[in-house]
Order: C-alpha cells, then sequence, then structure tokens
C-alpha cells in the first residue's frame, strides 16, 4: 500500500497544478495562440454535445495527448515517464 | 500433550512442562493444517492459525493471542482475506462456536464474514464487524460486546441502509433474530446517502487546517443572508437554536434584541471551538442534525445554514426541528440545493466519460426547490415561503473550485462516490471547464444555489384559509377597479 508521505507529496504536486495548467493556454480574448492545447481539447470534447456524436473513450485523445504533453512540459517533466 | 519432567536446580522439586503439539511458530506442512503462536490450537478438527499473515484459501484460518476452540473457527490478526467465505478474523479473544468469522478492523465485502473486536463471539452465525460496515446483507458489526445468540447483527455507529443490517454499540444483544439500532437510524430504505462519519472527519480536517478562515466566505455570505430574513421578522426570541451551526456564521449579524438566547449544535467540535464572536449568550451542544438531543416546545427559532445538505433523512430531520420549536415558532433555514455546482459536475462527467469511458457521480444530490416545499409541508409546517438566490463565484480554474470546497469541509461523503479521480480526468475537465464556462479572461465560474426556507409551527393566531361562503366581495368587481364611477346626485 501506500508509504508515508505519499499524501502529503500529491497534495503538494497538486497544488502546483494550476499554474501548470496556466502554461497551456487557452483563447485569451480573440487572440488564437499557436499552442491553445487546452482550447483544442476542450472544443473537440463540447461538440459532441451539440452534434449528433456521441462522446466515447478517447475520442479526442490527439488533443488530450497535445495538452498533456504541454502541461508535463510546463515544469520540465519527461512525458515518458509520466512525472505529473 | 506430552509431559516432560525436569529437575529444578534449587529445591529439586518436580516441574511438569506440556509440550506443544505442533512447531511454534511454523507453519505446517499440510493443506488444512495449523501453526500457531504462543497458544496451542489443538481441538477440534479444521483448526487453521496464521500468525498474521494471510491466506487467501479457504478454510485457512488466522488467530493471534488466543486459543480458537471449535470446527469451522478462522480467525485473523488485523489482516483480512476477503476472498474466500468462510474466513473469519479474531483478535485477543477466543471465539467459540461454528461458523464465528471475525475480522480486526478491516471489512471484507463478502458475505459470510463478520469481524468483532476484543469480545468473545459466541454462538453460531454471529458476524461482527468493528467500526467498518459492509454493505452487503449479513453483514453485522458490533464493538465491545459479547454478542450472544444466533443470528444477531449488529453495526458499531455505522449504518448500513441494507434490509437486514441492524446496529448496537456497547450493549449486548442477547437472543436470536434480534436487532437494535443505536444513534443511526436504518428506517427507511435507501435513506443512507451520506457517510455521516466521513462528514465529521471532513470537518474536523477542515476545521483544524491553516488558513480556514479562508474558506469561510460562502458561509458567511450566507449567514449574514439569513440573518436579513431573521430581522424581517418583527419579533424578539427568547431562545433560539442553530442547527448545524458550524463556525457560528449566522450569529455574528445578529443582536440581543433580536435573539436573546442562542444554542449551537454543530457535530465537529473543532469548528465550534473557533466560532465567531457575538453579543448573544450561547451555548454550545455538539450534536447530530438527525438526532436533536433538545425536548418538544423549547425553541422559538431554529436557524439552519448550509448544513442541511449533507442530511440522510431530510424529512426524519424536518420533523424533529418541528417537534422543538414552539408553537408559533419559526425555523429559517438556507440549504444548498437546485443546480449547484452544474459546471463542476458537467465537466468531471464529459472529462470521465471522454478519458475513461464511463463517469461516476462526484457531487453529492441535492434536494429541488418544489421537493423542499413538499418535505417543509410534510413535516408540519405552516405559511411556508422557499426562495432561490444564486451565488456565483469566479475561480482562477477548476483545481482552485476543489481545493476550496475541500476547505469548506464540503467533500464528497456519500457512499457511491468514488475514491479516486484521475489526474488525466481531471486536467480534462479543467480544459472542458474552461471552454464551456470560461470567462473572456479564463476564469471560471462556480454557481452555487442556495435555497432559503422560511416556515412556522402551527398555531391559533396564525392565518387560515377563509371559511367557503364567507366572501363579501365578488371577483367580478375586480373588473371595475380602476373605472371612475359616476356618482348620481340626488
Amino acid at each position: 500500500m501506500s508509504g508515508t508521505g505519499v499524501w502529503t507529496r500529491s497534495r503538494e504536486t497538486f497544488r502546483r497544478f494550476p499554474e501548470r495548467f496556466a502554461q497551456c493556454p487557452a483563447e485569451v480574448r480573440d487572440q488564437v495562440l499557436p499552442d491553445n492545447t487546452a482550447s483544442a481539447y476542450g472544443k473537440c470534447v463540447v461538440a459532441t454535445t451539440t452534434n449528433k456524436q456521441e462522446l466515447k473513450k478517447d475520442l479526442c485523445v490527439k488533443e488530450f495527448e497535445a495538452l498533456k504533453a504541454c502541461f508535463l512540459k510546463a515544469v520540465g517533466g519527461d512525458a515518458k515517464t509520466n512525472t505529473m | 500433550m506430552n509431559t516432560v519432567v525436569r529437575k529444578s536446580l534449587k529445591s529439586g522439586t518436580r516441574v511438569l512442562i506440556p509440550r506443544r503439539t505442533g512447531s511454534d511458530r511454523q507453519v505446517s506442512w499440510r493443506a488444512g493444517i495449523n501453526a500457531f503462536d504462543r497458544q496451542v490450537s489443538s481441538w477440534g478438527a479444521g483448526m487453521n492459525v496464521i500468525d498474521r499473515q494471510m491466506s487467501g484459501r479457504a478454510g485457512m484460518n488466522v488467530f493471534d493471542r488466543q486459543v480458537s476452540r471449535g470446527a469451522g473457527l478462522n480467525v485473523f490478526d488485523r489482516q483480512v482475506s476477503s476472498w474466500e467465505a468462510g474466513m473469519n478474523v479474531l483478535d485477543r479473544q477466543v471465539s467459540r462456536g461454528a461458523g464465528l468469522n471475525v475480522i480486526d478492523r478491516q471489512m471484507s465485502g463478502r458475505a459470510g464474514m463478520n469481524v468483532f473486536d476484543r469480545q468473545v463471539s459466541r454462538g453460531a452465525g454471529l458476524n461482527v464487524i468493528d467500526r467498518q460496515m459492509s454493505g452487503r446483507a449479513g453483514m453485522n458489526v458490533f464493538d465491545r460486546q459479547v454478542s450472544r445468540g444466533a443470528g444477531l447483527n449488529v453495526i458499531d455507529r455505522q449504518m448500513s441502509g441494507r434490509a437486514g443490517m441492524n446496529v448496537f454499540d456497547r450493549q449486548v444483544s442477547r437472543g436470536a433474530g434480534l436487532n437494535v439500532i443505536d444513534r443511526q437510524m436504518s428506517g427507511r430504505a435507501g435513506m443512507n446517502v451520506f457517510d455521516r462519519q466521513m462528514k465529521r472527519k471532513q470537518r474536523k480536517w477542515a476545521a483544524a487546517l491553516q488558513g480556514s478562515h479562508n474558506y469561510d466566505y460562502l458561509r458567511d455570505e450566507v449567514g449574514s443572508r439569513v440573518a436579513d430574513r431573521v430581522y424581517d421578522i418583527a419579533r424578539t426570541f427568547p431562545l433560539a437554536l442553530d442547527v448545524g451551526c458550524g463556525k457560528s456564521h449566522i450569529a455574528q449579524h445578529l443582536t440581543k434584541e433580536v435573539v436573546e438566547r442562542l444554542v449551537l449544535a454543530d457535530t465537529s467540535e473543532d469548528s465550534l471551538n473557533q466560532r465567531r464572536g457575538c453579543e448573544i449568550p450561547t451555548r454550545c451542544v455538539l450534536a447530530d442534525e438527525e438526532f436533536l438531543p433538545f425536548p418538544e416546545n423549547t425553541f422559538d427559532l431554529v436557524l439552519s445554514s448550509m448544513s442541511l445538505h449533507w442530511i440522510n433523512d431530510l424529512p426524519g430531520a424536518f420533523k424533529q426541528i418541528q417537534a422543538v420549536l414552539k408553537p408559533d415558532g419559526v425555523f429559517i433555514g438556507a440549504v444548498v440545493g437546485g443546480e449547484t455546482l452544474y459546471q463542476l459536475r458537467c465537466s468531471l462527467q464529459l472529462a470521465e466519460t471522454e478519458r475513461e469511458g464511463g463517469f461516476s457521480p462526484h457531487i453529492s444530490p441535492y434536494t429541488a426547490v418544489s421537493d423542499l416545499g413538499n418535505l417543509l409541508g410534510q413535516a408540519g409546517f405552516n405559511m411556508l415561503t422557499v426562495d432561490l438566490d444564486e451565488i456565483q463565484v469566479d475561480y482562477p480554474s477548476i483545481f482552485e473550485v476543489m481545493t476550496d470546497l475541500q476547505g469548506m469541509g464540503e467533500s464528497n461523503c456519500a457512499w457511491n462516490r468514488k475514491s479516486v479521480l484521475h489526474r488525466d480526468s481531471m486536467l480534462a475537465a479543467a480544459a472542458i471547464y474552461r471552454e464551456m464556462y470560461g470567462h473572456p479572461d479564463g476564469s471560471v465560474p462556480a454557481t452555487f444555489d442556495i435555497l432559503y426556507m422560511i416556515g412556522w409551527k402551527p398555531h391559533e393566531s396564525q392565518a387560515k384559509p377563509a371559511k367557503r361562503g364567507s366572501a363579501t366581495v365578488s371577483f367580478s368587481d375586480l373588473s371595475k377597479v380602476g373605472h371612475t364611477v359616476a356618482k348620481e346626485t340626488p
């Protein structure tokens, strides 16, 4: 099972999530930034709520991978080792 | 048993030392054979004992420190085996009788697994779990006392909403088929949505946080609005009760002219210790909202702010509030309801569907406006007023929403909650939340629908519907309102 300190460590990691997420910007005002990964993923998922397509697992996996890569890059973590 | 005679060095008297059968601390070599530590287990066939180690196999049993007698007894010390029926645990005490299953502190979700701690469980078919509950039928719990007789199911402090599960605490239950409930109600099926123990722990944790006052903004706001409604009633209340008061957010806005004495009731001692100062003399009571320890017809005013949405039996709680009120007393409450946090709920739902293929509820269920009116009416309140207030709070992202909810002590404690929220799903939900509901500057809103309710305990002085046939004006006269009537001068 979990060892000691896991809870505090995971909470520390979680505390840094917002700033890391902010580095993967969505569309700001009307500017379309080149790296608007969050927006691309969001748009992909939201599109299923309006059109007839049903939301299935991994429907927007490409956009999510891009978002996750950006998120991990924000702190210099390696996408391969999945250190979030 | 073989005995060994040994000469004592000093006095030369004979000393008889019984030698144990079986190896000490070693597990026996064949299946269904036994190992033991410290105590002899040599009676009865089919007794298997392992010290501290667990076996997942059927018929393997563990005990520590005590002899286990009788056939079919399985005991574990602190470890649970849950995949075989008939695995039982016991700690410290002898378990006698056949078919006794005991697990110390750990629960198994399987039928036929029983737990007890500290006491002997006698009789067949006794299932006891110490402090932990299993939602399955046939699982029973007790703590501290012997349960005698067959078919007794007891749960210490925890409730199972399932039929056939019974609770008691501290007392021996004798006789077959006795189901006793202590402290917790297993009154109606399906009325156990929230884990109240967990909610107590969450409130305690939130109150102990370093910057816990930072999360009080919502409660303070709602408390001030409830206090507004108290001022709207032009009366002085000699004795008032605040149910689920938290840090007493309402009383800080009230004055001695409106409320003369106040009783604060909450389940969290730490919150009461950190209560806000107010000029009204107060008394604090540690009480659960579902089990108010006050006599009937005591209070002129009962207040409640943002705590009733974690109650399992809301109709029962309303009835109790109505009972403790004096006739012509009033209940003013604010509860979170309606479409609260719908943005968070939808984002998590979509994110989990896309990332994991399915979703589970992360937001607790709320009462709708219409239901609230019905509930109050059923509880016996008169002259109801229910209105809805929408408070929207903006946050930088979904992570702040979740952190603040946790800091407020509003973490989910429903039984059906999933204990894990994957990081991928969190990241996905953050993106979806921003995309669906985000403001142009990147911040996201979270909506809290607060339902305010006012209900009066019936009294003769209150206005009643008029009797049939007592009208003095006709409805057709309504059309004449606004017309100038020409007076005929005689």
